[in-house]
């Protein structure tokens, strides 16, 4: 039996944080439940006076606080990394209790849990600011009530991602001896995770150079796409069912991004041709983190446009949602365009 | 078909301009760094170095365990090769041929949690190999048996 090591900083930090996020969550959903259940002809200031100020104010602060707490889960993963012979970075730590008995052994579940929950906050809450933003713009506040209704989603969300991360934090990880993994750790010296390259599977063997061609070709055109719904003849009051294919696509090119970190960018930048591990690359050269953040980010504005597309049902909505959805398209676009630079001068310079 | 305001063109490309520079940045400050280890990037501890030079002129790669250059060399096949390996017991640089390998229950190299040790005397390596419950590794079990 190994004894469990003093939790790191990062792991109280984390901890305190998502209690926060579990306990304002909670306030959020039953404030936003409450306001909801109101009539539906009542006049604004009827729901002005019924705390909505209030419940915007704690809704803010929720996505401010999931927007802290999903770079910090990957800081408290990292913490963990010197823990265990044979783990050199996250993609190890997210191999740690693979195949163990007893509670030790859901922790790979309960991480994969949050790899969706804690962007799918982020996203959540990001789809409520863009929502508050083009609800205030308007005069009668049209969108208050579909407003709430993603407001209480972002409450749930944020809810079940804080429980699940308080859970992950809260097992002991030294119970026993791990089995654990790495990204290219040597045949022969580790059992589970060694090699394991999903995405690789997705651009073949030495699937390097078709995973970059598919980048900056599938970037240019999300990125042609993004503008010619930003300056193009539609600008002026968007097609709905176009922002929805725009966004799903965006959503859909992730993959791609993630295949191209691991497989094409991380052996040329770290100049290690066969060490394909997104992880080491963000530690490795940490500028890369600012183009993940960006391509991200412009995925997530491309999905916050087409959620103020969809929710902007009314016709005053309507006209004030379209200034909203060229803000977030020119985000979008211009954190794509970045991603792609950043992406090419950083393997140009390999 | 909107055209973009001055301010927005102006803006998108002094925020290009900054995300441009930041591969510069990140070179120039990473410069100075200790090259890791030619396989994974592991920081290399000099206890446990192994050297693989090949080619004319001769280049030499570093490697932070056996593990890893085993590894390296079973994905670049090349004819000619000289391996290096460090003694555990006495510290110098041995050939690899020379050496006795001993797999065992002592971590070598935390970062891979590689469990071979290289030894330039056969009586150290079978002590190490029966005070840590190990294995003298000889025939296939060898590494780097495939190098010449």
């Amino acid at each position: 039996m190994v004894p469990a090591p003093p939790p790191a900083p990062e792991t109280i930090l984390a901890g305190f944080v998502s209690s926060v996020e579990v306990v304002l969550g909670v306030a959020t959903v039953v404030l936003a439940v409450r306001a909801l259940r109101r009539p539906r002809d009542g006049p604004r200031e009827q729901l002005e006076e019924n705390r909505l100020a209030l419940v915007i104010l704690l809704a803010g602060t929720l996505a401010a606080i999931g927007a802290l707490a999903w770079p910090l889960l990957y800081l408290t993963l990292d913490s963990y990394v010197p823990r265990w012979p044979g783990v050199m970075c996250i993609q190890g730590v997210t191999g740690v209790g693979r195949g163990s008995a007893g509670p030790a052994g859901w922790l790979p579940g309960l991480l994969t849990t949050l790899s969706i929950l804690r962007p799918a906050a982020v996203f959540v809450a990001g789809a409520w600011i863009a929502l508050h933003l083009a609800n205030r713009r308007t005069r009668t506040a049209p969108l208050t009530r579909r407003l709430l209704a993603v407001l209480a989603l972002a409450g749930v969300v944020s809810i079940s991602a804080g429980l699940v991360e308080l859970a992950y934090l809260s097992i002991p990880k030294a119970e026993r001896f791990l089995a654990t993994g790495c990204c290219t750790a040597p045949p022969g010296i580790l059992a589970r995770g060694a090699g394991l390259r999903p995405l690789g599977l997705i651009v073949g063997g030495e699937g390097g150079r078709r995973a970059a061609a598919l980048f900056f070709g599938g970037g240019a055109v999300m990125a042609a796409a993004t503008a010619w719904f930003a300056f193009g003849r539609g600008a002026a009051s968007p097609r709905r069912g176009g922002l929805l294919v725009l966004a799903l696509a965006a959503a859909g090119f992730v993959v791609v991004g993630a295949a191209f970190v691991s497989e094409a960018a991380s052996p040329a930048i770290l100049h290690l041709p066969h060490h394909r591990c997104a992880w080491c690359l963000l530690s490795s050269a940490p500028e890369c983190i600012v183009g993940v953040a960006l391509f991200l980010g412009a995925v997530f504005a491309v999905g916050w446009a087409a959620t103020v597309a969809w929710a902007a049902g009314a016709e005053e909505s309507r006209a004030s949602a379209a200034g909203q959805i060229r803000s977030l398209l020119l985000a979008a676009l211009f954190g794509m365009v970045a991603s792609l630079l950043l992406a090419a001068i950083e393997m140009s310079l390999a | 078909m909107r055209q973009p305001s001055k301010t927005h063109v102006a803006t998108f490309g002094a925020g290009l301009l900054l995300v441009a520079s930041l591969p510069f940045v990140g070179r120039s400050l990473r410069l100075g760094a200790a090259p890791g280890c030619a396989f994974d990037g592991v920081q290399i501890d000099q206890r446990h170095v192994v050297r693989v030079v090949d080619g004319s002129p001769p280049a030499e790669r570093r490697f932070c365990s056996i593990g890893c250059a085993e590894s390296w060399l079973e994905r670049e096949p090349r004819a000619t090769r000289r391996v290096f390996v460090v003694d555990e017991q006495g510290g110098g640089e041995i050939d690899a041929d020379d050496a006795w390998f001993v797999r065992s229950g002592v971590i070598a190299v935390e970062a891979t949690a590689d469990r071979t040790h290289a030894f330039a005397s056969f009586e150290a390596a079978q002590r190490h190999a029966e005070e840590f419950r190990g294995t003298l590794l000889t025939g296939d079990d060898r590494p780097f048996r495939h190098v010449h």
